[in-house]
């Protein structure tokens, strides 16, 4: 039974978009599901292709679909396609994981903290590879990836990171969360790119930076690069014909009446999608559901639990 | 400090480069100086911002060293652009130099800023000399004025004896460093010795390596400080008080009364392990230092001891990162409007009304390294402005009010709407205290000053940011309205001063930098 977007933003509703650039964030705002702790998890490899994930919390959690790791130790940095949910105090095991650092050696001891989202590109790719047993999978993408950055045409995720960093971090600074913030759709160049939902504001104040910073901002970055310093359609500019403040006021208003008109209508045009949930894909943790879920637009993973949607995210199946 | 008396105090550009370029090296450096703190922000990591520092000192350098001599004496620049400027001028020797300084007075401006900074970081500083220091970004400094600043600052200190107990083990290095490792031991040796079982030999030996340094001091008590920083067996200490509590302690921890806290707390922790950390709130309470006082409020309150804090003691952004910890109190809110009042007395400028919007939201959380550091700096400057004016108009963009009477950086930055309720209200300046991240949307405040200027209205708008960007252009503060509204970087109140003056540098470099001169002259 396929999803619609409209489940997963039923009881949410979104606040004042965000625009920097060809990058928007509509933000989604709802109540505190307490009883998911964010993906704050120390995570390790024990053979090329094998991922260890240990959440030490006292709550489940879900590991984001696309989750890389990321190292400073002389070891193999690794990703995962799909997510992972992982109960309270326990580890998991996945052996479907790639490698994103196809010339470093070695293994990763078990580390917090080096958690990113893969570039959204490469985050669909892993998503695509599904279950198929084979480390060196991402390689290639990878290598067409940084050839688009002008970058080593070699299967590392971190030459990008590396070269991109300063790039990426201003992201992460232009977009700020706000209140009560669980989740987002993200446009660039005025084009729903990315729809995310979490349990609460906790994990959602955990996953927004590596989300934002390199998983979106990597398109962010290929827009500019494509598009130059255009502002998107869905950014209203500030239309002033008049000769008084008061008429620069009621344009003020005007362009922000526009801006909501904007978001309503982004939220109507994506409401009605629907995401077919991929066969023989998918885990159970008790009442909770993961699901992997793909449209002609949109790939990702969403959880339900009491046929409520939980956690949702969705990036680009084409980016 | 008295510039040389060459025949004029005006400096002039030098040929190698324009009036602009120069006004773009002195702008940077100054966005730095008044900023930087070399640790990481919201947006950038400790290394970018220390790479981003040193370009810019390097810069002024290059362009005239007496420039940059004096300008590290200017009011608002930090400890950490001090000490970068004294490693720069120690490493690089003037080589017959012929400027605006003589070298008298610049080796007097590098004793005098180096008195100035805290003990702890110019010992840090000496340290990062010997070794290079990765993560404040000095690098190795060894040459004979390297050794007499450290040997001059140090045995010179009045608080000589204070120093050796708190910061033995960097006291040692630093002047291990200066000596050299061989030199050191046998003034080691010597001063094991009762002082009449030494020779004339080695009292010759101390009075040319310790005593010629600080004439200012009675010889016995300097060589039993400087005994006791090199770690020399004798442990008596007929002339230092402080030393034989030291020593006392170890067998009694209540002998330590009057030890800095952390001194006692390194005996306690070695020598009476029984003993809980609380009791040296008891033994230490009245000899705190001020930043202690502030820090062990919470443990203190815990513990049930009183250690008093007199909020004078302290700046209004430290007091504002305090209140943001335990709560804001009248006596502070107090001491924070006599704090701004008395900053604004050095503002260049008085107005019968200003508008002033702060950015409170959650960018202007700071990174954890300076968690809540941008909106404290913010608050202060506010206070300081709105004393500037009979009349001050005030709007904060975001925020939550989570603690009572502080706003708490929250949700997104959208400036635009509080511009126009202000301009409406004709004020004669209007102030935009922020990091410079726009985004709801970005680029909106440019384009109401576009408009603005169209109907006509040109009134005087400043952007005041209180962060420093490594990735903004030439290193400099993030600008909100690049080209439309001045930026000024501001790292605390009483500093505003000097970024209005940057501005005149950046309108008449020519100007603006001997202006700027006679303020680091008159005021070092």
């Amino acid at each position: 039974m396929p999803i619609r977007v409209e489940e997963i933003l039923k009881n949410r509703s979104v606040g004042r978009m965000q625009s920097v650039g060809h990058m928007q964030v509509i933000p989604i705002l709802g109540e505190d599901d307490d009883s998911w702790a964010p993906p704050d998890v120390e995570a390790g490899t024990s053979s090329y292709g094998n991922v260890n994930v240990r959440n030490n919390q006292d709550r489940r959690t879900v590991v984001p679909p696309g989750s890389g790791f990321v190292t400073r130790q002389a070891a193999q940095d690794h990703a995962i396609g799909d997510g992972a949910l992982v109960p309270a105090g326990k580890a998991k095991s996945i052996d479907h994981a790639r490698c994103i650092q196809e010339t470093q050696g070695g293994l990763i001891r078990e580390e917090k903290g080096i958690m990113v989202i893969l570039p959204a590109e490469l985050r669909s790719k892993a998503l695509q590879l599904g279950n198929h047993h084979s480390y060196s999978a991402l390689w290639e993408p990878i290598r067409k990836f940084n050839e688009k950055f002008g970058i080593r045409r070699d299967g590392h995720v971190n030459y990008f990171l590396d070269e991109f960093g300063k790039e990426l971090d201003e992201f992460v600074a232009e977009f700020e969360i706000i209140p009560n913030q669980i989740g987002a759709i993200v446009l660039i160049g005025g084009k729903v790119i990315g729809l995310e939902v979490t349990p609460n504001v906790e994990y959602w104040r955990h996953v927004w930076k590596p989300l934002i910073r390199v998983c979106y901002g990597s398109m962010a970055l290929l827009a500019r690069r494509k598009l130059g310093d255009s502002i998107p359609a869905t950014r209203p500019s500030l239309k002033f014909s008049g000769s008084s403040i008061e008429d620069l006021e009621i344009a003020l208003k005007a362009a922000s009446s526009e801006e909501d008109a904007v978001v309503a209508s982004v939220v109507t045009s994506i409401a009605h999608r629907q995401l077919p949930a991929a066969e023989g894909r998918g885990e159970r943790l008790g009442k909770a559901s993961l699901t992997t879920v793909s449209s002609r637009e949109l790939i990702g993973q969403v959880v339900t639990e009491s046929n409520e949607v939980k956690y949702a995210s969705l990036s680009p199946a084409r980016a | 400090m008295e510039a040389k008396r060459s025949d004029s105090l005006v400096w002039e550009v030098p040929r190698t480069v324009t009036p602009k370029q120069a006004g773009q090296v002195v702008c940077s450096f100054l966005d730095v100086a008044a900023t930087g703190y070399g640790k990481a922000t919201h947006y950038n990591t400790q290394l970018e911002q220390q790479e981003a520092e040193r370009s810019v000192h390097n810069s002024l350098l290059n362009l005239d060293r007496d420039l940059y001599t004096a300008f590290l004496t200017i009011p608002g620049v930090t400890d950490r652009s001090r000490q970068l400027g004294m490693r720069n001028l120690l490493v690089n020797p003037r080589n017959g130099h012929r400027g605006i300084l003589t070298p008298e007075v610049e080796r007097d401006v590098v004793y005098q800023v180096v008195n100035t900074l805290p003990p702890h970081r110019m010992l840090k500083m000496f340290d990062a000399f010997r070794v290079g220091s990765e993560e404040a970004g000095i690098r190795k400094a060894n040459n004979a004025r390297t050794r007499k600043l450290i040997f001059r600052t140090i045995l010179q200190s009045r608080k000589l004896d204070l120093w050796a107990v708190k910061y033995r083990s960097k006291m040692c290095a630093a002047l291990t460093h200066a000596w050299g490792a061989s030199k050191t031991g046998i003034l080691r040796s010597i001063l094991s010795k009762e002082p009449d079982t030494r020779n004339a030999k080695e009292s010759k030996i101390l009075r040319e390596e310790i005593y010629r340094w600080a004439p200012c001091q009675t010889a016995a008590r300097l060589y039993e400080c400087v005994g006791f920083i090199l770690g020399s067996d004798r442990k008596e200490y007929p002339y230092v008080a402080i030393f034989r509590r030291f020593e006392a302690a170890k067998k009694d921890l209540s002998a330590g009364k009057g030890l800095p806290l952390e001194v006692l707390e390194g005996i306690r922790s070695e020598f009476h392990k029984d003993i809980h950390k609380d009791e040296l709130l008891k033994l230490t309470k009245d000899t705190m230092s001020k930043g202690q006082r502030m820090n062990t409020q919470r443990r203190a309150k815990e513990a049930g001891v009183e250690v008093e804090m007199n909020p004078l003691d302290y700046d209004a952004i430290r007091l504002y990162i305090y209140a943001y910890e335990m709560g804001m109190t009248e006596e502070i809110g107090k001491v924070l409007v006599e704090k701004a009042r008395k900053a604004a007395q050095g503002f260049p400028a008085k107005y019968n009304s200003i508008g002033i919007i702060v950015d409170a939201s959650a960018s202007m959380f700071g990174d954890d390294q300076q968690k809540l550091r941008p909106m404290a700096a913010a608050l202060a400057i506010k206070d300081m402005l709105t004393e500037t004016a009979e009349t001050a108009y005030l709007r904060c963009v975001g925020g939550e009010a989570k603690v009572p009477h502080l706003v708490h950086p929250a949700g997104e930055t959208d400036i635009s709407k509080h511009l126009i309720e202000l301009i409406k209200l004709a004020p004669d300046a209007i102030f935009i205290i922020s990091d410079g991240y726009e985004n709801a949307p970005a680029g909106r405040v440019g384009e109401v000053v576009t408009a603005l200027e169209e109907i006509g209205i040109h009134a005087p708008i400043y952007h005041l940011n209180p962060v420093m960007a490594a990735e903004g252009r030439n290193s400099k503060v993030r600008e909100l309205a690049a080209g439309k509204i001045p930026t000024m970087p501001v790292q605390r109140p009483d500093a505003l001063g000097v970024s209005f003056l940057r501005q005149i540098v950046e309108s008449d470099p020519q100007r603006g930098i001997n202006t700027m001169l006679k303020l680091a002259l008159k005021g070092a």
